[in-house]
């Protein structure tokens, strides 16, 4: 009796797959070595074959679980570059939110932020020739102070507020703005400088419920509240005037935050956008109004917006212009609700990010950028 | 609902048909990467790898091919990179004693645990020796149930490659685990691939 050779092997192992033709058959069949053969194949066919153990029901959960949310945060940002040069952008809806677990919140929220962070990017206009002159101030010290406030921002995420004036977080920022446009005028350092890094775990604080007394800001907050609006209104006023004598010299183009794909950490993803923030800033960039055309477009998309009505209300409270175009609604992802997400240029270059979601159109501050 | 619907649903953004096709398929593709992987943790791994790809690449699924042969594809890719990973991270080896002593194949099929326990061992250690492409061939085969001609859509090879691979991955997986075969004491090709896994 000879050895089988390794065509032989390909034989019963087709054999005993059900995948060897008539003729091969045959030859095994006719062959007592090969049909010897043939049990040792099957032996290890069985063993192969045996079920492998399933995974307990909460690992299943768990895995699944992360592929939808780590799935939703992807592509949303994946959206982004897909959506550059639109306008009006549709994202995985917020609304889903409430529904998921902190961390994955957490992320879903990041991402929305990059996202939207990257729809102020996709307006900012960087200064061709005037931009120098025009936004000296847009220094590096700003550029951190803009680092600060994407954090500062996300941990006041879920703070409830009837009316923009009465957000506790508001009165923080509005006094935060004044001090950061007060000491860029003067050429002062800002002290968000000397601040420590933005712990990730303070962006989780959406089930916090911060008072007014708690926050150490609002004791001058009602005083500061007047300077700020005084400020924004000067800053506008600046910009419309700005905006007239520079906007034919002005080299308007979108710019790109270069948004990865996929992030390994939530650290990483912020890190990055604030870098790249703090990058454009230096670089001169600087948010502007969207041009007459795209401003339209951008009202009529917030009008037609579930929560639409809402944000208007909240828009025209703060007496600001809708910039950008960011406006976002969905088709979600989770299909029992839809959000809305506006970028609400604050001043010059400041832009607030805005979300309200159905049922209840609560408005959540997502972040402020200062460019 | 099948998975032609669920799948339409999905790819219109529907987050609870999406999570019913990942519960449908769930188990075959931790089966396919426990088997490629070798132990419970990689597996894990490779299996929320694998989930996680599946659910980037629906809304690029055109329906051209099977859903299943397309999310093994998957499902092996992103087992067969976990499975990369780990190579590169210096992982224990077998001793000498077992290499030089593994234990025997049973002759048939075991019937009572503690054979079944030890056949489970020995089919990972089995399948931990053979070379990567000869070892998706084979769990493709008996762990995920496709055909030939699925297998080779899978990998991206002809199918006659795929009918060699399975082939050989069987016999060195028998002569792995039985080193009293034969087979395994008269083929020079044999020694040839214990000494490369070596």
């Amino acid at each position: 009796m000879n050895d089988p050779t390794p065509t032989d092997d390909e034989l019963i192992s087709s054999y005993i797959d059900g995948e060897a033709t008539l003729d091969e058959v045959a030859r095994i069949e006719a062959d007592p070595a090969l049909r010897a053969r043939v049990q040792e194949f099957q032996t290890a066919k069985d063993l192969l074959s045996a079920p492998v153990p399933p995974l307990p029901g909460s690992d299943v959960d768990r895995l699944i679980d992360n592929a939808l949310a780590q799935s939703a945060a992807s592509d949303q940002i994946t959206d982004l570059a897909a959506a550059r040069g639109i306008r009006s952008l549709r994202i995985p809806g917020l609304g889903g939110i409430a529904r998921l677990g902190s961390p994955q919140r957490l992320a879903t929220v990041a991402a929305t932020l990059v996202l939207l962070a990257g729809l102020v990017g996709a307006v900012i206009a960087l200064s061709s020739d005037s931009g120098d002159e025009m936004f000296a101030s847009t220094s590096d010290d700003s550029a951190e102070t803009a680092d600060e406030y994407l954090g500062d921002e996300m941990a006041d995420d879920g703070d409830d507020f009837d009316h923009p004036m009465d957000a506790p977080g508001y009165d923080s920022d509005a006094e935060e703005l004044a001090d950061w446009a007060r000491k860029a005028e003067a050429g002062e350092p800002d002290s968000h400088v000397e601040a420590g890094p933005v712990e990730s775990d303070e962006m989780t604080a959406e089930d916090d419920d911060m008072t007014a007394a708690d926050d150490p800001a609002d004791d001058s907050a009602d005083d500061d509240m007047g300077d700020f609006a005084d400020s924004l209104h000067s800053e506008q006023g600046v910009s419309d005037e700005t905006r007239e004598g520079s906007a034919a010299r002005m080299s308007y183009r979108p710019l790109d935050l270069e948004i990865a794909e996929h992030y390994e950490a939530l650290d990483a993803l912020i890190d990055h956008t604030a870098e790249q923030w703090r990058e454009l800033v230096a670089a001169g960039a600087t948010a502007i109004p969207q041009v007459a055309e795209e401003q339209g477009i951008a009202e009529q998309a917030l009008a037609d917006a579930a929560c639409g009505q809402e944000l208007r209300s909240y828009i025209d409270a703060l007496d600001h212009s809708v910039g950008s175009g960011g406006i976002s609604v969905g088709e979600t992802i989770i299909a029992d609700s839809a959000t809305t997400a506006v970028v609400v240029e604050l001043s010059i270059n400041a832009a607030e990010v805005l979300t309200a979601a159905d049922p209840d159109c609560e408005i959540v501050r997502l972040a402020t950028l200062i460019g | 609902m099948d998975d032609s619907t669920l799948i339409q649903a999905a790819q219109r953004g529907d987050r609870q048909a999406l999570d019913q096709l990942l519960r449908n398929h769930q188990s075959r593709i931790h089966a396919i990467c426990r088997r490629i992987a070798g132990n419970d943790a990689d597996a894990l791994d490779a299996t929320q790898e694998a989930l996680i790809a599946v659910v980037k690449g629906l809304p690029r699924f055109d329906g051209r091919s099977k859903f299943s042969t397309w999310i093994y594809r998957i499902a092996t890719n992103a087992c067969i990179d976990e499975l990369r990973r780990r190579q590169r991270q210096p992982t224990p080896g077998l001793t000498e004693h077992e290499q030089a002593d593994p234990t025997p194949m049973a002759a048939s099929t075991p019937r009572d645990p503690a054979e079944t326990v030890t056949a489970r061992i020995d089919v990972d250690r089995g399948l931990e020796q053979l070379p990567q492409e000869f070892r998706a061939a084979v769990v493709l085969r008996d762990v995920a149930g496709l055909n030939y001609n699925e297998i080779a859509e899978v990998l991206d090879v002809a199918p006659g490659t795929v009918r060699s691979r399975i082939a050989r991955g069987r016999r060195q997986l028998i002569d792995v685990m039985n080193p009293r075969s034969s087979r395994n004491q008269a083929d020079p090709e044999n020694r040839q691939n214990k000494q490369a896994n070596e």
